[in-house]
């Protein structure tokens, strides 16, 4: 599915990233690949816990012990950051690759002013600039994101602004320095949903402008839904299908991505009982072998006791699933 | 919150009724996760035992003054005195075995220690539950109590008072209590205002049990965890502060010598080389001490839920 | 800003007169347990004495008159900054504290010193680094320093450095150098050679405490976004730490070291005694041993309006540090 446009400025393959905890290792992400060009969006989908957080922190280098990056190479335009020392990480970190979180209440420092925490992430990567410019470059990304008397803002503490608008100063410091890609994981989840439909669209909006590439983490296909151009879900640190947004909307093969899609409300649905997928999200501790969705699947046999791989089941849509579903979603 | 799912995904299909998680097996093996606390535990049992059976297993009994013979004073630890058996542990200024008196300080400062425990955790108990269950003035009157006396250095309130009633076991229990209730007051006041707003506390109320029936039976039963966890953490705070008390010729009198006392009349000996009479009781200490920290630490890892993983 | 400052001066005020009632109930209660206890006079002339020697002594002190005329010439004196005689040095008993209180103090700020200066650092260490060798290492020496009552931790350094070894002095404040009329024992070799152990001693419960909440902080505030957030900004690690993570540790270490410094005060009373260092809790266990009344009343009321005033200060200096604290009519 990559390659068809330009060619890509992030290349995730075979990533792995285990949790060596007391109880036993945990793979949260195990075996995962996908590629973005510039100015694309791609949503990550999945339940808590699928690995899709710790995808974009390994991205990131931003893995704790007992957390570590095991195996499978992070190409950022060309250089492999799974193997790039921490020096060059830092100096990458917020200049060329950005990540917003999800919490809009505890994403910014309570104990210090907005327009210090946005300055900093410029003068971390470039100290000729005054402190002056660094505030008049602040000011206008607070503007880009849609705020009201940012000059204002800059001076304020967290505390003082509503949880809309932090995530706003948040998305305001992850595009300071016109990074090539973004990781937004989550960023709309908290808030209401009018105020997610604005930064959505103010998202989209800058990713166009300035043809950022974007990986957006989200358990909804709601959010996603207008927002992405390729889709990759994950469940129990795999990626279990793969392809172009319409086509995993309109045709997902996998039962998990059609679970996951049924249980979005829908106006054409209207009146109908929501679905739900059956059972929770498997113990990473404890997983079975073969097929992780086995127990929770509808179509579950003995094949699944054997490993599938991720393949391609039509024409730029790959499934990691023996029984893949053909038929388009009612 | 559960883990109750946990255990199920990778569960067989056999289970045996021994296999099933009762609570205080869950407890019992969350405990046993950290070998430094099941240490601490054995050594917290066997000291509470030798505390327990001190007249039974100390070699003589240091306060029968026909079992203490002068001219033994001062032997250095393995030394046999007049009596034809070895000192293990030497002997003090006034020819005691000092290993007869280790455990009879040691029956000493658990006594005091586990008495003004369990009597503050009564008082401390009662009092928490009354405001929370006031509320309104009462509630923030006692609570603005409690808020001074915590922040009060405990050795200055047990100077003040025992330079008033004197020394004494009872007054050094007197003491450790006005001390130490507060805590129980205000650890029991938090858990039954959390728990007073639980569905299981309105159902309750429903139902029209009596209060005193809710009180006893349902809260305090769940105000249970962080109680115990105080409760260790207190005791461990009690025999430090009686020992302190005592060593400062404050808390215990000298026919009645803890191991605080001991270690005092140890102390003008210990410059001149006669380490055995002041250290044996330091070391008998600190294992008590260390020992009910351990569990207590590792209680307070049990029952927070926010340090599971 | 003016509205601000007007807050904080009705903060302190309340404060101010919430302490002064403090102070009266503590004087009252301090007074009447003081004075239940047993007959001074009897300790302090000659057992031979006739009884009209008695009497005449009972009078000088004013001891013949009724608990109330005492309490109330007690406070009356109070007010005016006098605590009454002491009966055995025959100076005022004010003047007794004040000369002592140099010695404690500067026992109590080494030891707050060494607390802070190695605890907190280690505090962090151990919760940057969890599972290294050497936080587990700071974590034992936290533990055992929360077990140990400070007078055993003042006999083992005294039995490892002082005897065993001998390398330094167990007990004085050796050479003293005179400033302002006071003596100090840090300004000297000899005098900070004698200050090592005694502050040593004294500090191990605080550091517990600092390494304890350091790295329980330190641990809490690293896993929050904003922590996360800051390091994808790609800022250095200094920045990181010192920046974003430590201070938002602060306010509990500093509730904390508040409350610890008045437990020091009192606290000393143990170290005091275990290294005969001639300050204020030395001067009150010796004169309680003697029944020395007004020495004990004016040990008290300081110690306690020391320690009121420590924790008001505390209370102010959460401003500076956190904008979010307002000073309402509740605390939260």
């Amino acid at each position: 599915m990559a390659g068809r446009q330009s060619s890509p400025i992030l290349e995730v393959e075979r990533l792995r990233t285990h949790f060596m905890t007391r109880a036993g290792i945990v793979k949260a992400v195990d075996d995962v690949s996908f590629a973005i060009s510039a100015g694309e969006i791609m949503g990550l989908v999945g339940e808590s816990g699928s690995g899709k957080s710790i995808t974009g922190l390994s991205i990131m280098r931003l893995i704790d012990v007992p957390g570590r990056i095991v195996g499978g190479r992070i190409r950022f335009r060309g250089e492999d950051l799974a193997a790039a020392p921490e020096q060059r990480m830092r100096a990458l970190r917020g200049s060329r690759i950005a990540m917003v979180f999800q919490d809009p209440l505890m994403t910014l420092n309570p104990l210090l002013r907005v327009g210090t925490q946005m300055a900093e992430a410029i003068t971390a990567h470039n100290r000729e600039v005054s402190r002056t410019e660094a505030r008049a470059r602040s000011r206008d990304a607070l503007g880009r994101v849609g705020i009201p008397a940012p000059e204002e803002r800059l001076d304020a503490f967290p505390h003082q602004l509503s949880g809309g608008m932090r995530q706003r100063v948040a998305i305001a410091t992850a595009i300071l320095n016109e990074p090539d890609l973004i990781i937004a994981d989550e960023p709309t989840t908290a808030l209401d949903v009018t105020i997610q439909a604005q930064i959505l669209h103010e998202i989209r909006k800058l990713c166009r402008q300035t043809s950022t590439a974007m990986i957006w983490i989200t358990h909804d296909f709601a959010v996603i839904a207008g927002l992405a151009g390729s889709i990759s879900v994950m469940y129990a640190g795999r990626i279990v299908e793969q392809g172009h947004l319409d086509d995993i909307l309109d045709r997902p093969l996998h039962p998990y991505t059609r679970g996951l899609i049924r249980s979005v409300p829908s106006r054409n649905r209207r009146g109908r009982p929501l679905h739900q997928i059956q059972g929770s999200p498997p113990n990473l501790l404890a997983l079975p072998g073969g097929c992780a969705f086995r127990d929770r699947c509808p179509h579950t046999d003995d094949v699944c006791n054997a490993e599938p791989d991720l393949e391609l089941v039509r024409a730029e849509q790959a499934a990691r699933c023996f029984h893949p579903q053909l038929e388009a979603l009612a | 919150m559960s883990d109750g799912t946990a255990g199920a995904s990778g569960a067989g299909d056999s289970l045996r009724p021994a296999d099933v998680e009762t609570p205080l097996r869950r407890f019992v093996a969350d405990f046993a996760e950290s070998r430094l606390a099941v240490v601490g535990f054995a050594l917290l049992s066997l000291i509470v035992l030798i505390a327990f059976f001190a007249p039974l297993i100390a070699p003589q009994n240091p306060y029968d003054l026909l079992e203490v013979n002068i001219l033994d004073s001062m032997l250095p630890p393995g030394e046999t005195g007049g009596a034809g058996y070895v000192h293990l542990l030497g002997t003090d200024d006034q020819g005691r075995d000092m290993l007869s008196a280790i455990f009879y300080g040691m029956r000493l400062s658990l006594t005091v220690g586990v008495t003004s425990a369990l009597l503050s955790m009564a008082v401390g108990t009662t009092i928490g539950l009354v405001a929370a269950f006031a509320g309104g003035r009462v509630d923030s009157f006692v609570m603005r109590v409690v808020d001074i006396q915590i922040s009060f250095p405990t050795i200055l309130i047990a100077l003040i008072l025992l330079v008033a009633l004197g020394r004494g076991v009872d007054r050094t229990i007197l003491a450790l209590v006005v001390i130490q209730w507060a805590y129980y007051a205000r650890t029991v006041r938090g858990a039954a205002i959390v728990e007073r707003g639980k569905e299981y506390m309105e159902a309750g109320l429903c139902l029209a049990l009596p209060r005193y029936r809710l009180l006893f039976n349902h809260l305090l039963i769940n105000c249970m965890p962080p109680l115990l966890v105080v409760f260790t953490v207190l005791i461990a705070q009690a025999v430090a502060l009686e020992a302190t008390l005592s060593f400062l010729g404050l808390g215990l009198p000298i026919t009645q010598p803890s191991l605080g006392l001991l270690i005092a009349n140890g102390y003008d000996y210990l410059l001149g080389g006669r380490y055995w009479i002041s250290v044996f009781p330091g070391v008998a200490l600190l294992l008590t001490l260390v020992s009910v920290n351990l569990v207590g630490d590792q209680l307070r890892d049990v029952f927070n839920p926010r340090l599971r993983r | 800003m003016p509205k601000g400052v007007t807050k904080i001066t009705a903060f302190i005020i309340r404060r101010l007169l919430q302490t002064v009632v403090v102070l009266i109930v503590m004087a009252f209660g301090v007074f009447v347990s003081v004075y239940a206890i047993g007959d001074p006079v009897d300790m302090l002339i000659d057992p031979a004495a006739t009884e009209a020697q008695r009497l005449e002594a009972m009078r000088n002190l004013g001891l013949d008159r009724p608990l109330w005329e005492q309490f109330a010439r007690f406070i009356a004196g109070a007010a005016q900054g006098d605590l009454g005689q002491s009966f055995v040095y025959k100076i005022p008993a004010i003047e007794l504290i004040l000369l002592r209180l140099p010695a404690t103090i500067e026992l109590t700020v080494a030891a707050l010193i060494l607390a802070v200066g190695i605890g907190i650092p280690a505090g962090i260490l151990a919760g940057l680094y969890p599972s290294a060798w050497f936080s587990r290492t700071i974590m034992s020496v936290s533990i055992l320093g929360f077990s140990l009552p400070s007078f055993w931790i003042a006999l083992m350094l005294i039995m490892i450095f002082a005897v065993a070894l001998g390398w330094l002095p167990s007990t004085g404040r050796g050479d003293v150098v005179t400033v302002f009329g006071v003596d100090w024992s840090f300004l000297t070799i000899d005098g900070l050679r004698h200050l090592v152990l005694p502050a040593l001693s004294l500090s191990l419960i605080p550091m517990a405490l600092m390494i304890r909440m350091a790295r329980a902080g330190m641990r809490e505030v690293w896993l929050t976004e904003y922590v996360k957030f800051a390091r994808a900004k790609g800022l250095s690690p200094i920045r990181v730490i010192g920046l974003h993570a430590f201070p938002n540790t602060l306010i509990p270490i500093i509730t904390v070291l508040g409350l610890e410094l008045g437990s020091l005060l009192a606290g000393s009373i143990v170290t005091e005694v275990v290294f005969a260092w001639p300050g204020i809790g030395r001067l009150v266990i010796q004169s309680i041993g003697v029944l020395d009344r007004p020495v004990i009343v004016a040990y008290m009321l300081i110690t306690v309006s020391l320690f009121i005033l420590i924790n008001l200060v505390v209370d102010l200096l959460y401003a500076v540090i956190d904008p979010r604290v307002g000073y309402g009519d509740a605390r939260k």
